[in-house]
């Protein structure tokens, strides 16, 4: 149901842009960071895709259909963009170690028809030492792209 | 106004706009818009004076308008022809950039090129590389011949965002804003109890990047 929190030992992925991306492939602060638009108004958060939302599928078919939520939801993606993996519980524990939290909620968006939508919240309070913060994070990187 | 309608359609003044102003002027009589006559207003005639002048502005902005929704294809070219300028002004500061007396000045600029061309075609309803941005990074790398090459990346707003992670203690993300600011986002051991951190957000002038990181030690990590 939206609103509700994602459980701890499930995981989620941020589509990472190639230029948000360190050369080494690594998500850097810009993958976290926002428009300055996207900051203001009601509940401000940072999109993610839940990939346990798709249950009874495999880590490759999860991603499979996150992928073609993208293909769906953006004009292109990019050849070299990747997805950022991690575990609800070390995004927490990340966030924890600057001060912060953080609540990652379920938040499907109908109209891009994306049920396995989901947001980081509470983050538009010192959302640049929250952003870096999730950028030191060991993510598992996979290709936002089918080869 | 509504998307698209010509102001003029929406309100024009007319002459006996005017004359009801002028009439306010000479005192005859005070008329709101509906043309009720308001005793209960008094008006002085600089005030009518400056209705008068606010009027004649509608108008004048009800014809630029109206002017500008007839010729949108000269306007669309126009926008072409700033995109163009300022695609030229992002290669010739890269050029630029590749000329300084750097060590990495050739890779900063390899990597610049390949951001600008990935930044259009990947996301094209997004901020451009900002040329603002790509002019105070120039104005940084200029204050000092030794940075340690460091990842360069845009920001979603466009602009160029520079960051030295050497571990989970010492990290230093700087962003730069245009018109010669700059947004410095830093973790590093604090000066005074090593075995904690001090966390760091501030906006800072280009020029005074060096002087903010420098109490915590952040330079000996970032230049050679």
């Amino acid at each position: 149901m939206k609103g509700d929190p994602i459980p701890e030992t499930d995981t989620v992925s941020r589509y990472c842009p190639f230029g948000r991306l360190s050369e080494a492939g690594r998500p850097t602060i810009a993958a976290f960071q926002m428009r300055d638009s996207d900051l203001v108004g009601t509940n401000p958060h940072l999109s993610v895709n839940w990939l346990e939302y798709f249950r009874d599928k495999s880590r490759d078919e999860q991603i499979a259909e996150i992928r073609e939520v993208f293909v769906r939801k953006m004009q292109r993606v990019g050849g070299q963009a990747k997805f950022a993996l991690a575990k609800v519980s070390e995004i927490h524990e990340k966030v924890k170690e600057v001060g912060r939290e953080v609540r990652i909620l379920h938040w499907p968006v109908v109209e891009d028809n994306d049920d396995s939508h989901a947001g980081i919240f509470d983050i538009d309070n010192d959302f640049d030492v929250i952003a870096q913060a999730l950028s030191r994070m060991n993510f598992e990187m996979v290709a936002a792209k089918a080869e | 106004v509504e998307e698209n309608m010509p102001v003029a359609e929406c309100y024009t003044p007319t002459a006996s706009d005017y004359v009801r102003a002028q009439k306010c002027a000479s005192r005859d009589a005070i008329t709101d818009i509906e043309g009720t006559e308001r005793e209960d207003l008094q008006l002085q005639p600089e005030d009518v004076q400056r209705l008068l002048k606010l009027t004649q502005e509608i108008l004048k902005f009800a014809k630029i308008r109206d002017e500008f929704l007839e010729t949108d294809s000269e306007t669309e070219s126009a926008f072409d022809q700033l995109q163009e300028i300022e695609r030229n002004e992002r290669h010739q500061i890269v050029k630029e950039i590749e000329q300084l007396p750097l060590n990495d000045s050739k890779r900063i600029s390899s990597r610049l090129r390949a951001l600008i061309e990935n930044v259009e075609e990947e996301y094209p309803e997004e901020e451009l590389l900002s040329v603002a941005s790509m002019r105070d990074f120039q104005k940084f790398l200029r204050s000092n011949n030794r940075w340690v090459y460091p990842d360069i990346v845009v920001s979603p707003n466009g602009n160029i965002v520079i960051e030295w992670l050497i571990d989970n203690k010492r990290h230093l993300t700087i962003e730069f804003l245009g018109q010669g600011m700059s947004k410095i986002v830093m973790i590093a051991p604090d000066i005074t109890w090593k075995n904690r951190v001090s966390i760091l957000s501030a906006k800072v002038s280009v020029e005074s990047v060096t002087e903010a990181i420098k109490p915590y030690d952040a330079l000996s990590w970032v230049t050679r």
